[in-house]
């Protein structure tokens, strides 16, 4: 079972990204800023990292960076879900080490089918 | 008869013919002179008898033949016929007067006539038969008794006419001639006895003739000429007489070694001898003082011929005391042309000599003052423009000697031309003195020493002679070329201040007591006056705006103190009232104990103004970047609730939490594009915001023109279908790319096609785009049959949030920022938009880009 690891401050959303990855058959934990999802992913392996971006504390693309630093997910996949919807932004996470990115809101459809994507 | 007959008849026949042919010799040529007709005629008369009687002495029987045989006969009726002859011509002469004749008869044709008369009588009487009076009958026959007779008869008659003529005109000379005529015929008689003796008689009857024709012939008119000689030496003498005694020169005539010869009146008084005393006395020794005489001597006796000599000398007079003199001495010549005396003209100069020494002495004086003077100075002969005289600075101040320049023309030595200045423009000083008689003055420039420029001030008087007229003038010539120097050197910088004032891009107004005193040209600009004059003699508070009369004031004082009134900005009033915003600087010039005001300014209204706009531009920029800031972070922070909004409702329409029904399904629906609505709206607002934040970039690429409609029809393609709209295009075949950015390009096309789309009315239509290449630009028109726009609306196309009514977008939904977004991406590739509509029938929008985009349009 593919193990995610959900970033997001936002608890509604973070419910949505839960139910929504949970409904594919995914087993998911949430992390509610990027200190704590780094702190995660020491305690457990997880497959794929959903990762908002606008965080408390430590933003997306720090704690990325950060988790990337580790040698157990060098290659893991990681997905920006982010409100960060403006033109060039798709660019600079992909470049920041996100292997791919969905803007909010998040049509549930396209986020599935990234999600099938890095499935196990 | 003996043999002493003979030849004494001969001897008084021929001393009678010498004396007949002497009184027509007498006659004939002292007619020239005596222009005597009467003496003329008896002259011919004696030619014609003296000719007869020499035929006679050459028919005597002794002589050899002449050209008959001779006889005594032949020879006395020659001598008879003559005498008979002789008697009428005597007659005929009483009535031939001196001056009988208006013309002289031509003595040539009277000596012809004369000679002819005698040879036709020689002829006559030769050959005899043509004269019954002549018949050889002897000389006592009765003929010639009676032709004896007839002739004593006709001289009487002559003679008692003779006596008549002398009464009435004078002639007693012709006395002579009537006694001549008579002893003649006396001798006539006598010869009829004594041959000899009357031919001495005749002889003596012809020389009383002589004696009358000589007086009248000769002597009168020497006499007459001799009276009037005499008279005229007379008046001569009288007249010379007259200038010699009243000369006012001393005459005086010496010989040879030097006895005065004469001695005129004027001498008489010069020297007090009268010439009586003095003629034959030796003249040197006479006049001379002790210390002259050799000298005089010399002169006196040492002239040659054609020669005159000139001196002056001192002389003495009679009573000892001396006189000057000036004395003139020319040789007499006699017939010879030697020497034979001289003449003296001797004038008394000693008044002259005073004045000389009067006047050379003021001369002296007056070279002194002219030397000593510090002035060029001349004295030039206006007649020729020659100097006269120059002083010791002229020659100074020109580098010439006085001798050099002397006689030369004024204008070859002060100008350095050949011909005088009136042919100049100049104007002459020395020409104005001798016109106006007055002094005058002028400035010139003169050439000096070595032909350097001297400044001159020129002034010139007259001298006039004793009629008044001009004849020299004294030119004097004072350097000022150093006053001139610094005059031009003052001009010069005076000329360069002023043009740096003049053309000085900043106003300046100098003011004095708070009134203008000038005002350049840029001040008057600033201060909208045309002529100084508008400014000039007005109050600084004039031109300074009311609300800084306090502070200008103020600035004032400080200047007053000496100090500048820094610069600042004040506000001025113009000409016409209007404000203008100067900047000025303000500083004291004291000059002669006054101190003068100069305020330089600087019109800074636009300076201002773009202040101004810089300002607010920079507050828009920073508006501008506010907002542009804040729409992010609310895009931001809408899309997250959003997210929850959509992937809740989402989730729940999946129905993998159980089933719904259709209400709820409905609802969810609702939610779902309210919230997609929502997205829409803030996505478009965030192009808005980059475009105004000009962070929109422009890709610029070769569009395909059909391509491009193509694509933006075919996604309205299914749209339009379901309402029935039909889809034209009409392209320019010839226009195949633009050079635009192709997502801008797209995005405009369907943004105008949707729009077409969507207002469309509801039973279908047509919406046409139509793409047409103008010039270098290309021209797309997106045209529909919809319900168009009303006229009040129009304006409001183009702009953000301006939907035309609230119902539109309930109707028709849209962000109502579409067209403003189209707007400023038609603008971004340096095109335009326009829009025509006609409400409820459809509306045309129409937006130009140039074919190739321009660079940061």
């Amino acid at each position: 079972m593919t193990k995610v690891l959900v970033v997001e401050d936002n608890a509604m959303n973070m419910e949505l990204e839960l139910e929504i990855i949970e409904s594919m058959g995914f087993s998911a934990h949430g992390a509610e800023d990027g200190k704590k999802a780094v702190e995660m992913v020491q305690k457990e392996t997880y497959d794929l990292i959903v990762m908002d971006i606008e965080l408390p504390d430590m933003d997306g693309i720090e704690a990325a960076r950060m988790i990337r630093n580790r040698p157990e997910y060098k290659n893991t996949p990681m997905i920006a879900v982010t409100a960060f919807a403006m033109k060039g932004d798709r660019d600079r996470f992909l470049a920041s080490g996100f292997n791919d990115y969905v803007e909010k809101p998040i049509d549930i459809n396209l986020f599935i089918k990234v999600l099938e994507k890095y499935k196990k | 008869m003996n043999a002493l007959y003979e030849p004494l008849h001969l001897l008084a026949a021929l001393f009678a013919v010498f004396v007949s042919l002497s009184i027509f010799a007498m006659t004939w040529y002292s007619y020239d002179r005596s222009k005597d007709n009467h003496a003329l005629f008896l002259g011919a008369v004696f030619l014609v008898i003296g000719l007869l009687d020499l035929f006679h002495i050459l028919s005597y029987p002794f002589m050899p033949d002449f050209i008959t045989p001779n006889s005594d006969e032949k020879a006395e009726i020659l001598w008879s016929t003559a005498h008979f002859i002789m008697a009428p011509l005597f007659l005929l002469s009483v009535f031939v007067y001196k001056d009988s004749f208006k013309k002289s008869p031509n003595k040539l044709v009277l000596f012809v006539l004369s000679i002819a008369l005698a040879i036709i009588i020689f002829i006559l009487v030769t050959y005899g038969e043509y004269l019954p009076v002549i018949q050889n009958e002897g000389t006592t026959s009765p003929a010639r008794m009676a032709e004896l007779g007839v002739s004593i008869a006709i001289i009487l008659y002559s003679s008692y006419l003779y006596k008549k003529r002398i009464k009435k005109t004078g002639e007693n000379n012709l006395i002579f001639l009537i006694y001549g005529f008579i002893i003649i015929t006396l001798g006539g008689v006598v010869y009829i006895s004594y041959e000899v003796l009357g031919h001495l008689i005749e002889a003596a009857g012809f020389f009383c003739i002589y004696l009358a024709l000589y007086k009248s012939s000769v002597d009168l008119p020497y006499d007459k000429l001799a009276i009037a000689e005499e008279k005229l030496r007379l008046a001569a003498e009288e007249k010379y007489r007259g200038i010699f005694d009243n000369a006012n020169d001393a005459i005086i005539t010496t010989d040879i070694i030097g006895h005065v010869t004469s001695w005129n009146k004027t001498a008489e008084k010069l020297f007090g001898w009268t010439a009586q005393e003095i003629t034959g006395k030796r003249l040197v020794e006479t006049l001379s003082t002790p210390e002259t005489a050799d000298v005089k001597e010399k002169m006196i006796c040492e002239i040659l011929p054609d020669t005159t000599a000139g001196l002056e000398i001192e002389c003495m007079r009679r009573d000892g005391t001396k006189i000057d003199v000036s004395v003139t001495i020319s040789p007499l010549l006699d017939v010879n042309r030697d020497i034979a005396g001289k003449s003296l003209i001797i004038r008394d100069i000693t008044e002259h000599k005073r004045d000389e020494i009067a006047l050379r002495k003021s001369e002296d004086f007056s070279r002194t003052v002219l030397n000593s003077m510090n002035d060029a100075i001349m004295v030039i002969d206006v007649r020729d423009f020659s100097i006269v005289g120059v002083n010791k600075h002229f020659q100074k101040e020109y580098g010439m000697k006085e001798e050099d320049v002397v006689g030369k023309k004024c204008y070859e030595i002060t100008h350095k031309i050949p011909e005088p200045c009136y042919f100049r423009d100049e104007l002459c000083p020395l020409l104005e003195s001798v016109e106006t008689g007055k002094y005058s003055t002028v400035e010139h420039v003169h050439f000096g020493k070595n032909g350097e420029k001297i400044y001159v001030e020129v002034s010139t008087s007259p001298i006039k002679d004793e009629t008044g007229k001009v004849v020299k003038v004294i030119h004097v010539a004072r350097d000022i070329t150093q006053r001139k120097m610094a005059e031009e050197a003052i001009r010069e910088s005076e000329e360069k201040f002023r043009l740096l004032v003049e053309f000085s891009p900043y106003g300046i107004i100098i003011h004095g007591d708070r009134k203008i005193t000038f005002a350049n040209s840029q001040a008057m600009k600033i201060l909208g006056a045309t002529s100084p004059g508008e400014l000039i003699g007005k109050t600084i508070f004039d031109i300074v705006h009311p609300d800084y009369h306090d502070m200008v004031r103020e600035r004032i004082l400080i200047e007053e103190t000496g100090m500048i009134a820094p610069l600042i900005e004040e506000k001025f009033l113009r000409i016409d009232g209007m404000p203008v915003d100067v900047e000025i600087i303000a500083i004291p010039v004291t000059i002669k104990g006054k101190t003068q005001m100069y305020g330089v300014f600087n019109d800074i209204t636009e300076r201002k103004k773009s202040e101004a706009l810089l300002r607010e531009n920079e507050r828009l920029v920073l508006a501008n970047k506010a907002k542009s800031e804040f729409l992010t972070v609310m895009s931001h922070e809408l899309r997250t609730p959003m997210n929850s909004v959509i992937g809740f409702s989402q989730l729940l329409k999946q129905k993998t939490f159980g089933d719904l029904n259709e209400k709820q399904e409905n609802y969810l629906d609702n939610i779902i594009s309210s919230g997609k609505h929502l997205l829409e709206l803030i996505n478009e607002i965030l192009d808005l915001t980059k475009i105004e934040a000009g962070k929109m970039e422009m890709l610029l690429e070769k569009i395909s023109v059909p391509g491009a409609v193509d694509e933006s029809l075919n996604l309205m393609k299914t749209n339009a279908q379901q309402r029935k709209i039909t889809l034209n295009k009409e392209i320019d075949p010839a226009l195949d790319f633009v050079e635009a950015d192709r997502k801008k390009l797209n995005q405009i096309l369907l943004n105008l096609v949707s729009n077409a789309v969507k207002f469309s009315k509801d039973e279908g239509g047509t919406v046409t785009v139509k793409v047409n290449r103008i010039d270098d630009s290309v021209v797309f028109c997106v045209s529909d049959t919809g319900i168009g726009i009303k006229e009040e609306d129009m304006s409001k196309l183009f702009r953000e949030f301006q939907q035309i009514d609230m119902g539109t977008s309930r109707k028709y939904g849209g962000t109502g920022l579409g067209l403003a977004i189209t707007k400023r991406l038609v603008e971004l590739h340096g095109g335009n938009i326009s829009a025509k509509s006609r409400y409820g029938e459809g509306s045309t929008f129409t937006f130009t880009l140039p074919l190739v985009a321009k660079k940061g349009g």
